[in-house]
């Protein structure tokens, strides 16, 4: 009975220690980002390669203040879990992004094109084709990014544009 | 004797092979050249109306990306070894996805286009603009060198790539006629100088990259330098 006790107890400590373990490793696995969304305000390391920043104005920025400036996938989990569905068009567009399901932003970003600030809709779509379009062409892709760039409401995304490129030569 | 005489030659043919490896690693990536044009454009245009007689490429570019090796040495200190290997690199044009000459005429015309302040025609006009591309040079050093502690037989070292910077100027001489009169004469120069990959873990193709990123700004900057000066005539 004691033996029996015994095992029984050391089960569910192995099996304790194997949750808290999954729990520790999965804690630490969340995956970067790969899209990142600032203001011109923020103090931002722009040479993570693998990282693609997008500058919003201010206006548009207090519409979804909560999906700035997350780095962790995790956190953008837990952005959507409190998210409202069915707000502001291009919130509808950047939460999908953020999340990788470039398909799903892919499809927003056509469905609500004329309600979206011309600028970041022309980024966004070159965005989309760089994500998408594996064997496109890199001067297909500059050509968009160079449309993208004369009509950039926030400065700094000119700046982040020709990083862009630069990210299109390394295939980063 | 002859252990000291097969260590020293171990000693010599440390380096061997490195740049051929180096040769097969940069040759293994491709690109285009591209950039994005972030001259400020042209706000107002005055009367007078611009074309281009003829924007003609030398062959400035060899057909195929080569690796040499300049100068090496090895430092033996009997246990304690020192070796390096210094090679340039060539880009060719086998490593372009697209045409270079066609690449830069017409990069040069939508500069034209986006910040010359004249007016861009075809076929006549009142200045008339001649340019002829006749020289690329670059420089693309890399420098391999690594150390060995020998004790009988090599027991421990390391290495260290350094490559680059890629420097690029691309030369151009460039006419502007009016009315028959030379108003514009000169060789222009655009230049590009790119950052150093360094570190014992370098992915060396993407020194190919970069030495493609170094040809396409260069070009970018001759383009601007020549609209810069036709702007003022």
């Amino acid at each position: 009975m004691r033996d029996r006790m015994m095992s029984l107890s050391s089960a569910k400590l192995i099996a304790a220690v194997m949750l808290l373990s999954a729990a520790v490793l999965m804690s630490g696995c969340g995956g970067r980002a790969r899209y990142v969304l600032i203001t011109d305000r923020n103090d931002v390391d722009f040479d993570d390669g693998s990282t693609r920043f997008i500058c919003l104005q201010a206006g548009e920025a207090a519409k979804m203040p909560g999906l700035l400036g997350l780095y962790q996938d995790s956190d953008i989990e837990k952005y959507g879990k409190t998210r409202k569905q069915g707000g502001d068009p291009l919130e509808g567009v950047l939460f999908p992004l953020v999340r990788k399901d470039y398909g799903t932003a892919n499809a927003r970003l056509h469905q609500d094109w004329m309600a979206l600030p011309e600028g970041l809709r022309l980024l966004l779509h070159a965005d989309m084709e760089y994500e998408t379009g594996k064997d496109m062409p890199a001067e297909r892709l500059t050509t968009l990014y160079q449309d993208a760039y004369e009509r950039q409401a926030c400065d700094l995304n000119r700046d982040l544009i020709k990083l862009r490129i630069r990210q299109l030569r390394y295939g980063r | 004797m002859r252990m000291a005489v097969s260590a020293l030659l171990a000693l010599m043919m440390t380096g061997c092979g490195v740049t051929t490896n180096v040769q097969n690693k940069i040759v293994e990536r491709t690109g285009e050249l591209t950039y994005v044009h972030d001259s400020e454009p042209a706000r107002t245009m005055n009367a007078v109306a611009i074309a281009v007689r003829s924007f003609s490429v030398d062959d400035v570019l060899p057909p195929a990306t080569t690796v040499r090796e300049v100068d090496s040495s090895t430092l033996p200190l009997l246990v304690y070894n020192k070796w390096t290997e210094d090679m340039r690199a060539q880009l060719g044009y086998d490593r372009l996805k697209n045409d270079y000459k066609a690449f830069m005429r017409e990069r040069f015309l939508a500069e034209l286009k986006r910040s010359g302040v004249h007016e861009f025609r075809e076929g006549t006009a009142d200045l008339i603009l001649t340019v002829r591309v006749r020289k690329l040079e670059m420089s693309a050093p890399i420098r391999h060198e690594g150390t060995f502690i020998f004790l009988l037989f090599i027991i421990g070292g390391g290495h260290y790539y350094a490559a680059g910077p890629v420097s690029v100027a691309v030369q151009a001489d460039v006419t502007v006629e009016r009315g028959g009169a030379t108003v514009l004469s000169g060789t222009f120069v655009g230049k590009h100088v790119t950052t150093i990959l360094a570190g014992n873990n370098v992915q060396l193709q993407d020194y190919t990259v970069a030495m493609i990123e170094g040809v396409s700004m260069a070009v970018k900057d001759l383009n601007e330098r020549i609209v810069a000066a036709t702007n003022r005539i």
